[in-house]
This record gives structure tokens, C-alpha cells and sequence, in this order.
């Protein structure tokens, strides 16, 4: 597939077809207040109207740029082939470096306990500057090379015990890292399942959306 | 001797010799005052008044034996002058021990750092012409530049958590420490004349 076709003066013909000019000619002599039965409803068709009109449109360009989305799939799907077993390297690169660094860094803490230990014993016997000198000496020559550019992230879960939630929200909001928006989403509906009618701070109101059929 | 005194005293120090070669300090000089603040926490406080940060470094510092042997029955915050016979010059030397333990017979420095590991910190230290005050102390204590310690204390040394590890110990080896007595006696041919007549009309003055 090398060359597509996209047909977009069709979709301007669909935004001047009868059906979406009509639209727009109802929506032009359309009351701007409603305060009657029959303004309700002639608002009412309108819309219908306007929604049918923008229904059209859609669909006819889903229809024009589909060649387009199909060749873009197909790209994308050429793409993924290529770079999936590139990825597929990287992270086993990544996890075999990571491994690698982790058994540095147990060596290295053996050997900082092994100091620590030799230390003691050392300086339990003598507490000289030759002595400390020497230690310090050593101190230096059991380092092993870290590898480097390891980026650490500090996350947090859920270790299986009880979670102090209230605690948890308490920190987020003295950070100002807290967005209400994460409970209140559901919370309607879950204090109607738990048959819980109110709690404090918190109103449930109501909200109307008019549907256009 | 009081810290005023100290900086005021007419004598040459280590940190005028170390700007000659390292330059304008003054990109520096909030990790200067940093670092300056930490001394203050952890050097002049007792540990009980200590805050937070400075307890854990402390602590750290005991958990090890290096680091428990250069704290025991030390001193903190020390000023010493001296007169230093170089190059067939009679100089009027001062310096600031961070801590001296004269029952072991060494001087150390506590140097606040990003460096992670010892090998890093052994860089900075040279880098930042350190081990020109590693000299210069030791010469104005009267003991052998072997015998000044670097106590590294880096971030995760001051997060909180008592990690003796984390503290890093460091002395410079025999050719780092002739680097620097050939940077002070470099210092003190090139530049002593300039600074002398400054420094010694105030030690004049001073007697």
C-alpha cells in the first residue's frame, strides 16, 4: 500500500446537503429563551436536527478518512514489528544491568560490615593514628565501582496490612498533593450501596442533563 | 580564642591560599554557607540540643569505630596559630580545627558533600583544593599531613536514618599531600610578598 485516496470534498458536499443546511436555517430562526410548551418542543426538534446534522457529518468522515486510518494501522503495525524486539532488549538490558548493580551493591555491603567488624576488632586492641590511618586506608581500597545512572524512585503500596486511610489523605492534603475530584467521583453512588445518607463536608445535589430524542 | 578573634587574627590560612588556585568562591557560596551552618549544628551543639539532621550524623559518626575513636575525647571547633618557617620565611599561620584529638594525635575536617562514595569524594576533595588545608593544618597542628581526616557526610548520611556507612573517611595518600606542599610553597614564593605586608602589619598591630 503506497498511495491513498482521501476524498474530502465529499464531506465538504455533506456539510451543504439539504440536511445539515436545514439544520442550520432551523437553528438560525431558534428562540434564544424558553417560556412556553411549544418553545420547549421546537427547541427540541432543533436539536434533534442539529444532533442528526452532526451525526452525518461524522459518520460520512469516518468514511472519507477511513482509508487513512487503515493505512496508519497498517504503518503502525510495520512499526511494532520492528521495535518489539528492540524493547524486548532493552528491557532485558535494563533488568540484566539492574541484577548486575544489586550484586555490587550486596558486595559492597559485605565488605563495608567486614571493615566495620575488622575496625573494631582493630581498634578495641589499639586506638593509635597508625591504626586509624590504616583503617582509613582500607576503608577506601574495598570500594567497588558502583555502576552508575540508576534513577530511584521512591513509590509506595499497599504492604497487605491495615491502611490508616484517613492518614493517607491527611499527608496528601498538608503536601497540597490531594484532588478531591478521586473520591467524590464515586462516592453517590457508594453511599447509596452502603445505605449511608450523609457525611460531613459533603453534599450530594443534582445534577440534570437534557437528552435530545 | 574566640571565632571573632580567629577571623580576625593576622595569620595565613589555609582557605586564602586555596582561593588563590580554585578562584571566585562565589558560585559556591550557598553550598559554602550550607555546609558552614551544618559545622555549627554538629560541632558546637551538644547532642541532646542537636536537630534532627545533625543527630543522625552524629550518630552515624559513633556507629562506626573510626568514626567513634576520631570523636572520643576530642575537641571541636579548635583555632590554632603558629609560626611556620617556609622557604626561609618566618610566616604567621593560623587554622580552624574541626575537630582535634590530641590523646590520638589527629586532626579532622568535616566536609558536607554530594559525592556518593569514597573515590568520588577523594575527587572533590582534590578538586576543590582541599588538600591544600589537609597541609596547612597539619603543619600549623605540628603533626603529619597523614594525620588529617576528612569525615564525608553526604545526603543520605543526613536523611535521618543512622547508617554508619554512610559516613566516609578519608586521608590523602603520599603523593597528594606533595601536590600540596608544592601548591603552598608555589603560593608562598609567588604571592607572600603581596600578602605579607597586609598580614603582618596586622599581626603588628594584633601585638
Amino acid at each position: 500500500m503506497n498511495e491513498i485516496q482521501i476524498l474530502s470534498d465529499k464531506l465538504t458536499e455533506i456539510v451543504n446537503s439539504d440536511q445539515v443546511l436545514i439544520a442550520h436555517k432551523y437553528i438560525a430562526s431558534s428562540t434564544d429563551l424558553v417560556t412556553s410548551q411549544l418553545q420547549h418542543d421546537e427547541v427540541g426538534y432543533t436539536a434533534k436536527l442539529a444532533n442528526d446534522a452532526i451525526r452525518l457529518i461524522e459518520n460520512h468522515r469516518k468514511e472519507i478518512t477511513k482509508p487513512l486510518d487503515d493505512a496508519k494501522k497498517h504503518i503502525m503495525n510495520i512499526e511494532k514489528d520492528a521495535i518489539a524486539p528492540l524493547q524486548e532488549y532493552v528491557a532485558k538490558a535494563k533488568a540484566m544491568m539492574l541484577g548486575y548493580a544489586k550484586e555490587q551493591k550486596v558486595k559492597q555491603d559485605q565488605a563495608n560490615e567486614l571493615m566495620q567488624q575488622n575496625a573494631a576488632k582493630a581498634l578495641s586492641q589499639e586506638t593509635s593514628a597508625d591504626v586509624l590511618g590504616s583503617l582509613i586506608d582500607q576503608s577506601v581500597s574495598i570500594i567497588i565501582e558502583q555502576p552508575k545512572n540508576i534513577r530511584t524512585t521512591i513509590k509506595a503500596k499497599q504492604d497487605g496490612t491495615f491502611v490508616d486511610w484517613a492518614e493517607v489523605v491527611e499527608v496528601l492534603i498538608l503536601a497540597d498533593k490531594f484532588d478531591p475530584e478521586w473520591l467524590l467521583k464515586g462516592l453517590p453512588e457508594a453511599m447509596r450501596k452502603v445505605g449511608c445518607e450523609r457525611i460531613k463536608g459533603i453534599e450530594l445535589y443534582e445534577q440534570q442533563t437534557q437528552v435530545i430524542r | 580564642m574566640t571565632r571573632e578573634d580567629y577571623i580576625y587574627y593576622p595569620a595565613l590560612s589555609a582557605s586564602r591560599i586555596k582561593q588563590y588556585y580554585s578562584g571566585d568562591l562565589t558560585r559556591i557560596h550557598g553550598a559554602l554557607n550550607k555546609g558552614a551552618s551544618f559545622h555549627q549544628r554538629l560541632l558546637e551543639v551538644s547532642p541532646s540540643m542537636m536537630d534532627k539532621e545533625a543527630k543522625s550524623v552524629y550518630s552515624s559518626i559513633l556507629a562506626s569505630p573510626i568514626g567513634k575513636a576520631i570523636f572520643s575525647d576530642a575537641s571541636f571547633e579548635v583555632p590554632q596559630v603558629s609560626q611556620l618557617s617556609l622557604l626561609g620565611r618566618v610566616i604567621p599561620a593560623k587554622a580552624m580545627h574541626d575537630i582535634k584529638n590530641d590523646k590520638v594525635g589527629i586532626i579532622a575536617d568535616v566536609k558536607t558533600t554530594s559525592c556518593k562514595n569514597i573515590l568520588d569524594f577523594k575527587d572533590d576533595m582534590m578538586a576543590h583544593y582541599n588538600h591544600i588545608q589537609a597541609v596547612w593544618f597539619s603543619m600549623v597542628a605540628g603533626i603529619s599531613p597523614d594525620k588529617f581526616y576528612y569525615i564525608g557526610v553526604n545526603i543520605k548520611a543526613r536523611n535521618g536514618i543512622v547508617d554508619p556507612n554512610a559516613i566516609m573517611y578519608y586521608r590523602h595518600t603520599d603523593a597528594e599531600i606533595e601536590i600540596a606542599k608544592t601548591l603552598i610553597n608555589q603560593y608562598i614564593s609567588t604571592q607572600w610578598e603581596q600578602v605579607e605586608q597586609a598580614v603582618c602589619n596586622r599581626f603588628k598591630e594584633a601585638q
